[in-house]
């Protein structure tokens, strides 16, 4: 059924546009190098400094941030969050962390996919956006996507020279080159909704607070 | 659903007088505009995306089979299987025998316009499968028994009280058995209840926002993040899409996802936007094992190229609704089917045929503040006008005025006629308006006379006058 729907469709779409059959092969060569030789298309004007502009973005959308100077800085900051939201002292995290990142045993720590009721995830970040306070996440074996939405509270680690200016360069980010991963994340604040009276509350069905460490070194 | 299209003018009267969904819609109109205006406003580059916005989808329209090609190649290689339904028929049995083939009990579903045009619910109950939107909207609606009324606030009509009342109802037996007033209180219960469900489900379904060919990825956007569980946690994710959901690569999704939220929400950027590229990869720790991704027709393809082709450039932003005089006074249910509002009342006249949906391009003041807010400058008006056209040629129901339009054609092809009829009517109703020069009375508009006064001509028709002006300057 599907094969002949498919043939089909794909007549009716050709006899609509006037065409006989497929594009020829002169057409094709162009639509694919359309990536490639497109004109520059318009952008918002990013001036300043990008770390200022994330942190503004993210901030407006009721999102937290603690600047440290390196990796090792990790735990002491999400144990301060920890301690500050009157969390459970235990989380669950992303791989990809460097060896620097040593947990006291204060807290307890698993690195694994999240489940229905773990309360605090740990993650790192491919890039971050500064255009609209963006973080960009790719699935992998060491970075499952449950992290990024099932737990309450998210913390995220975001170099400050991870940070890129427009949307284009998280989406097209160098490390994600010839990857097929199956997701890329992008996410922008917490978890929200309107759905009761058009009032805007966080925490919906994802995290209801979203904080950043950013990394300065 | 129960197409209701015939009876808009009974539905849309008893909407007028519905004090409930008045309160409801007076509280999400102003909402809605103030928050696009200032999103806008703070973007001085808006109008330069918007003109992209329009160049991507025409072109992506002008090699749509190309693209959908493209794409289709790209999902195969991502290790997902890709379905072609010509109808929203097709599409439901498709989807059924995915299920059946996965040997799923419980569905979960992200919000999809799509699967509404589908009656996707329905035909998954039918064959004893549990259904649960996960959208919060989506849920309300769902445990009222209804069908979305705003294509991207389908609860919009729904009052806080209204609600509290749907989850005292339904969510006793999860054993919530407090009345929650606070939207705080009704979101965290909802959250809770939803949550088992997520985590119990077989299969996932959900529409896309867009599908890019260059990677074969579908992209969702929500603010809930329910799309994303939705998308992660069943063995099995059933992504539902129109052909011409389609577009060439990431630039351009970058372009429309810039115009998309700020259009719809007044947002920079929606909360979650995800890109899903198929099942999930060796090694993964979460993710579904199928991936399957169902293409639908549904008359779109018969579309392009006509006089409505520009109506596929639609990427369901829901800002004409809410800039819409006639869908602010009356909400989306009098529509009679799936889209409600300005971009509904094409679509639907266009899916289902004038004969189905006679009055939706009639309701229409032809104001234009559609064409104004939509992202993709999608002439609205000029086509309401041609559907009235279409109409008016074709006879039959939904044409009124029919024969005072041929009273007027008689008299305006006879000029000298028209000049002697429309001078004396002039003086007629000069006299009867006396001094006030305004009259209450208009003869075929009773109903714009019955809420206002209507200044009559001053005594000499324009024809008159034009004589009498040229008279004194030559």
């Amino acid at each position: 059924m599907s094969k002949l729907a498919r043939t089909q469709i794909l007549e009716n779409i050709r006899t609509s546009l006037r065409r006989d059959g497929a594009v020829d092969t002169a057409t094709a060569n162009g639509l694919e190098a359309r990536s490639q030789s497109r004109a520059p298309h318009a952008q918002p004007l990013i001036e300043g400094s990008l770390v200022d502009r994330f942190i503004e973005k993210h901030e407006a959308l009721s999102g937290t941030v603690e600047q440290v100077e390196s990796w090792s800085e990790i735990p002491g900051a999400v144990m301060r969050f920890i301690a500050t939201h009157h969390l459970p002292p235990r989380v669950v995290i992303s791989g990809g962390f460097p060896r620097e990142v040593d947990w006291p045993p204060a807290i307890e720590v698993e690195q694994r996919e999240a489940r229905g009721d773990d309360s605090t995830s740990v993650t790192g970040s491919l890039a971050a956006i500064a255009e609209t306070g963006t973080l960009v996440m790719a699935s992998s074996k060491s970075t499952p996507v449950t992290l990024n939405y099932l737990p309450e509270f998210h913390v995220v680690v975001v170099p400050e020279k991870s940070i890129v200016a427009h949307l284009e360069e998280g989406l097209r980010h160098p490390s994600l080159k010839g990857l097929h991963l199956r997701a890329i994340s992008l996410i922008t604040g917490a978890s929200r909704t309107g759905d009761v009276e058009q009032t805007i509350l966080l925490g919906a069905h994802g995290p209801r607070h979203l904080h950043i460490i950013l990394i300065r070194d | 659903m129960k197409v209701t299209t015939q009876q808009f003018r009974e539905e849309a009267r008893k909407a007028l007088g519905d004090e409930i969904l008045q309160r409801a819609l007076a509280k999400a109109k102003p909402g809605f505009i103030n928050k696009r205006k200032k999103a806008v406003d703070a973007l001085p580059e808006f109008d330069a995306l918007r003109a992209d916005a329009r160049a991507i989808t025409e072109h992506t329209l002008a090699h749509l089979d190309y693209y959908l090609e493209r794409f289709e190649a790209n999902v195969v290689a991502n290790g997902g299987v890709v379905h072609w339904a010509r109808t929203a028929d097709e599409a439901n049995q498709i989807i059924l025998g995915i299920c059946e083939a996965a040997g799923a009990h419980s569905v979960i579903k992200g919000k999809s316009m799509i699967a509404e045009e589908m009656a996707l619910n329905e035909s998954l109950e039918g064959a004893g499968l549990e259904v649960v939107e996960t959208d919060l909207g989506e849920y309300i609606i769902q445990l009222a028994e209804e069908h979305p009324s705003h294509i991207i606030a389908p609860a919009a009509h729904k009052t806080r009280e209204q609600i509290t009342e749907l989850f005292y109802k339904h969510h006793r037996q999860y054993g919530k058995t407090e009345r929650q007033t606070e939207p705080k209180a009704l979101v965290d219960e909802a959250r809770s209840v939803l949550r088992d469900k997520f985590l119990n489900a077989d299969v996932g379904i959900t529409g896309a926002n867009f599908l890019v060919a260059e990677s074969g990825a579908n992209v969702l956007v929500t603010n809930e993040g329910n799309g994303d569980l939705t998308s992660t946690l069943p063995r099995v994710h059933i992504v539902t899409a129109a052909i011409d959901k389609v577009i060439p690569d990431l630039e351009d999704l970058s372009t429309l996802l810039r115009v998309l939220a700020r259009s719809a929400t007044g947002q920079e950027m929606s909360s979650y936007t995800t890109l899903y590229n198929g099942p999930r990869r060796p090694g993964d720790l979460d993710g579904p094992e199928e991936y399957h991704v169902v293409l639908l027709d549904n008359g779109r393809s018969a579309l392009l190229g006509s006089e409505f082709h520009e109506m596929l450039r639609c990427i369901r932003c829901g800002a004409c609704l809410n800039h819409c005089p006639v869908y602010g006074a009356i909400g989306g249910h009098a529509y009679g089917w799936v889209y409600p509002g300005p971009m509904g009342a094409v679509l639907t006249s266009l899916m289902l045929g004038t004969d189905e949906a006679p009055d939706l391009a009639n309701a229409c003041s032809l104001n234009g503040r559609c064409n104004e807010v939509c992202p993709l400058r999608i002439p609205l008006p000029r086509m309401l006008r041609d559907l009235r056209a279409v109409q008016f040629h074709k006879g039959g129901r939904g044409v009124r005025g029919k024969f005072a339009l041929q009273v007027w054609v008689f008299f305006a092809s006879r000029p000298n006629l028209y000049h002697a009829s429309t001078s004396l009517m002039v003086k007629v109703w000069r006299r009867v308006a006396g001094k006030r020069g305004v009259s209450t009375f208009a003869p075929f508009a009773g109903g714009w006379t019955a809420h206002r006064d209507l200044p009559v001509p001053e005594g000499k028709t324009f024809i008159q006058r034009w004589k009498r002006e040229r008279g004194r300057t030559q």
